[in-house]
């Protein structure tokens, strides 16, 4: 081995240790600012606050527009769901995106729709509709049949469709809290500068839902699943309202983003160019507030309520898939926006937001993969002993360790805590074993995701699973 | 020490910080749930003795000794049985606070509404404070809160002021909530709408008198419309011609809500004001009358610059009926493409018209 070797894979390794303390030490102090975030929200939330919402007349009426690509397994529930959400005024759009499964007929059936002559302002360009239907059981339901283009496209033609100057995007596999709008809306009604708001995410499997309505709520029963509960808690639940403190939150989940029309339609709608709209519509709602004087005290907000429940995938193929996808998205919508990185002109969007998406988020599988890359290198060459390299590797484990338990802490402070022992003591459980092996899957998946990217050019999703919801019998 | 060592003990410390954060989460979780079961059976328990007390069940003693160490839940636990069975259990409910000698807590929430530097503390007060004391004592308190430098402790105080319905409150809530810029207009006419038809002749006599400011005049046209007065439609008349963008279009809107005959010609002639929303909401709220000069008015403005003032007479004059119809169906062969476009399209909403091209947009 040459010194100019061995001084190279020292200075790896130092950088390498210095990222991981980074990235922990990041992720630490988001988690932190989310909680304090949290207890602000509830504090200020007041007494007979969310009755008099539902109540008012003057409280916005909304459109929730819902993107259908082969849901016939979960659809109905969705619908259900929705359609007994507890709010003043809403209708539910949803877009049957070119449906190759039976998902447009079974909406037919059960809702029993018939094809109406709707005349919409076509304020957004999208694939050619085939027919609008209206549901003889419920007057707030329409169904927009349309030609295949992707989520992007559906979403554009769902507002196309909407009446209502307040838009709800949920996705097809998603489940509403009762009260979810009300929660959602409540930002909106106090500040008109606020144009945008996501809220926590948590997944559904593991939940019994029956005839729409959300039975029970628990964990997962099987491990890949628990294992995103936990990265769900670290990252939608603390971590994406700490970036909203500090006004970088570059990614409102596209299963539950509510948004002004105007804005949406003045942003150009949702870009149907990328592989995925959400992180695209986030940073261009950034764009649009840095780039207009008269946008410049508009808002992104982020409700720590948990008003939406998602499934998530249950299998390793539909994970490693699911992670592939969102790699490349992320990538392709950094690679795009990559001007507003240091960027004063985009404030903290542009000096934190993105250089923090880039470096913690799109190259962390990178600098993880080239951690292990290391090791083996160390390892076959015998340049150190393996109980340096277990030293290393227990550190990263327990460094990993810390944050999830840190966000498993500040959940038990909340209203939203395990009311089972039994199930607190499995998400521990789940935050230590996701470092040993699926934590290393998830980064291969991800890295997976730069060659495909890269190298294949690789746009779809890829193998996609859905689940019928649990039911008490 | 080596670098290594350094890193071992670095992994050891935060090996023993995980495991004890670990059990201190557990055990935390189990206090927090057990406490939050004992917290709601006391509520139940308490609950049940205001009931039985209200209800002549049961004697003063008893219920003093059922609250005795369950103050703390006293003040949430009134609010909501005093929202839940109105005015007359309201005034016993706040009785119950002087017999159990409550009135420390009272006196508690009353300084935290003026001290506390927590905003958040004194926008709880506001709101909690006229369940638990008597209208007189707190009317004062929560006019001073009007002025709070927190917009939302001001608006709750307002919420509170509106409940117990304190018409002399209506100045200075117009004066202290009616805000441009980030405050929604609707959250203060909320407060109007929770009054009711007791805030009407403060706010025509506001509207009437020379020292009314023209933002707090766009929220009073806007409840006074809301509260469909039809009194209120000469001084609503009167502010059409306000050089104020906004009372102008506020106006417009609150004449249409109402829906006065009278308001007729001033909201034909909004059609021609030089502001579009004005056009807009004049042309929306001449549905609200069937007068056939509204149906002339409004086939001149199909034909607009802006989409909204177009859409907004189609619908109208959709709206006003078999002359409107009518008219909307003659607009179809016009001379203007908007004027035929727009009509056809709410003719095709309405299911008047069938539609060769429904989908493909307009």
């Amino acid at each position: 081995m040459t010194p100019y070797f061995m001084t190279v894979l020292d200075f790896l390794i130092r950088m390498i240790l210095i990222y991981y303390i980074a990235i922990h030490g990041i992720y630490f102090i988001l988690i932190v600012l989310g909680a304090i975030e949290q207890k602000k929200y509830h504090q200020g939330i007041q007494f007979r606050e969310f009755k008099r919402i539902s109540e008012s007349p003057l409280t916005p009426p909304v459109s929730i527009v819902i993107c259908a690509y082969n849901e016939e397994m979960v659809i109905v529930q969705t619908l259900l769901n929705v359609l007994q959400l507890r709010y003043p005024q809403f209708e539910v759009v949803v877009v049957n995106d070119g449906s190759e499964d039976g998902t447009l007929q079974l909406l037919i059936d059960t809702f029993q729709l018939k094809p109406i002559d709707k005349v919409f302002r076509k304020q957004l360009q999208t694939r050619p509709v085939r027919g609008v239907y209206n549901s003889a059981l419920h007057g707030n339901l329409i169904v927009v049949d349309k030609e295949n283009g992707r989520r992007a496209d559906a979403n554009n033609a769902g507002v196309n469709h909407a009446r209502y100057p307040i838009i709800c995007q949920i996705d097809a596999d998603c489940v509403l809290e009762e009260d979810a709008l009300l929660y959602m809306i409540r930002p909106f009604l106090y500040n008109s500068k606020v144009i945008a708001a996501g809220a926590i995410i948590r997944p559904s499997n593991g939940m019994i839902v029956e005839n729409g309505r959300i039975v029970s709520r628990s964990l997962p029963d099987r491990w890949i699943p628990l294992f995103q509960a936990v990265e769900y808690l670290r990252s939608f639940q603390w971590a994406r309202l700490g970036l909203t403190r500090l006004k970088s939150m570059l990614c409102i989940s596209g299963a539950f983003t509510i948004i002004k029309k105007e804005i949406f339609i003045a942003v150009g709608g949702a870009n149907t160019e990328v592989m995925v709209d959400d992180f695209e519509l986030t940073v261009s709602l950034h764009r649009y507030i840095h780039e207009h004087k008269e946008a410049r005290d508009f808002e992104i907000t982020y409700i720590p309520d948990p008003g939406c429940y998602t499934q998530v995938p249950e299998t390793f193929k539909a994970y490693r898939s699911q992670r592939n996808f969102w790699q490349r998205t992320i990538l392709q919508s950094l690679f795009k926006n990559r001007d507003m990185a240091f960027n004063p002109r985009y404030g903290m969007a542009g000096m934190f937001g993105v250089p923090f998406y880039f470096i913690f988020e799109a190259m962390s599988a990178v600098i993880e993969g080239l951690s292990y890359l290391i090791g083996v290198v160390v390892l076959l060459l015998r340049i150190d002993s393996p109980t340096i390299l277990l030293l290393f590797f227990v550190f990263g484990v327990v460094l990993g360790a810390f944050v999830s338990i840190c966000a498993i802490l500040l959940h038990s402070t909340t209203r939203m805590r395990e009311e089972n022992t039994g199930n607190l003591i499995r998400l521990f459980l789940a935050s230590f074993i996701e470092q040993l092996g699926f934590r290393q899957f998830h980064v291969f998946s991800r890295l997976m995701g730069f060659y495909d990217l890269l190298i294949r050019h690789k746009t779809v999703y890829g193998y996609r699973e859905r689940t019928v919801y649990k039911s008490s019998s | 020490m080596s670098y290594y060592t350094r890193i071992a003990y670095v992994v050891v410390l935060l090996t023993v910080i995980v495991l004890v954060l670990s059990v201190w989460v557990v055990v935390f979780n189990a206090l927090a749930i057990r406490r939050q079961a004992k917290a709601m059976n006391n509520r139940s328990i308490l609950r049940q003795a205001l009931m039985s007390y209200m209800k002549g069940e049961s004697g003063a003693e008893e219920l003093k000794k059922t609250i005795s160490g369950r103050e703390r839940l006293m003040v949430g636990l009134v609010a909501q049985l005093s929202h839940e069975l109105g005015e007359p259990s309201h005034s016993m409910l706040v009785k119950v606070f002087d017999m159990a000698g409550l009135q420390t807590l009272v006196r508690k929430e009353l300084k935290t509404l003026s001290q506390s530097r927590n905003w958040r503390l004194r926008q709880r007060a506001a709101t909690m404070l006229p369940y638990i004391t008597e209208r007189q004592a707190v009317i004062p308190p929560l006019l001073h809160a009007l002025e709070d430098k927190v917009i939302l402790v001001r608006f709750s105080a307002a919420h509170s002021l509106a409940t117990i319905k304190v018409v002399e409150a209506i100045v200075p809530i117009l004066e202290n909530l009616s805000l441009p810029e980030k405050w929604p207009i609707e959250r203060t006419i909320e407060i109007f709408l929770e009054m009711g038809i007791d805030a009407v002749p403060v706010l025509l006599h506001y509207l009437s008198s020379p020292a009314a400011k023209d933002p707090c005049k766009v929220f009073a046209i806007s409840a006074l419309g809301l509260l469909r007065v039809t009194e209120a439609v000469p001084v609503i008349l009167d502010h059409l011609d306000n050089p104020d963008k906004e009372i102008r279009i506020q106006c417009a809107k609150a004449l249409g809500n109402i829906g006065a005959s009278e308001a007729v010609p001033a909201l034909v002639a909004s059609l021609h004001d030089s502001a579009w929303e004005v056009r807009a909401a004049g042309a929306r709220s001449l549905r609200a009358v069937p007068d056939d000069r509204a149906v002339n008015a409004l086939v001149g403005t199909l034909g607009d610059s802006v989409w909204w003032v177009r859409y907004n007479s189609a619908d109208s004059l959709a709206e006003l009926g078999s002359s409107g119809i009518a008219a909307l169906q003659s607009a179809l062969v016009h001379e203007d493409r908007f004027a035929r476009e727009v009509s056809r399209m709410v003719l095709q909403e309405r299911n008047i018209m069938k539609s060769t091209q429904s989908t493909t947009g307009s």
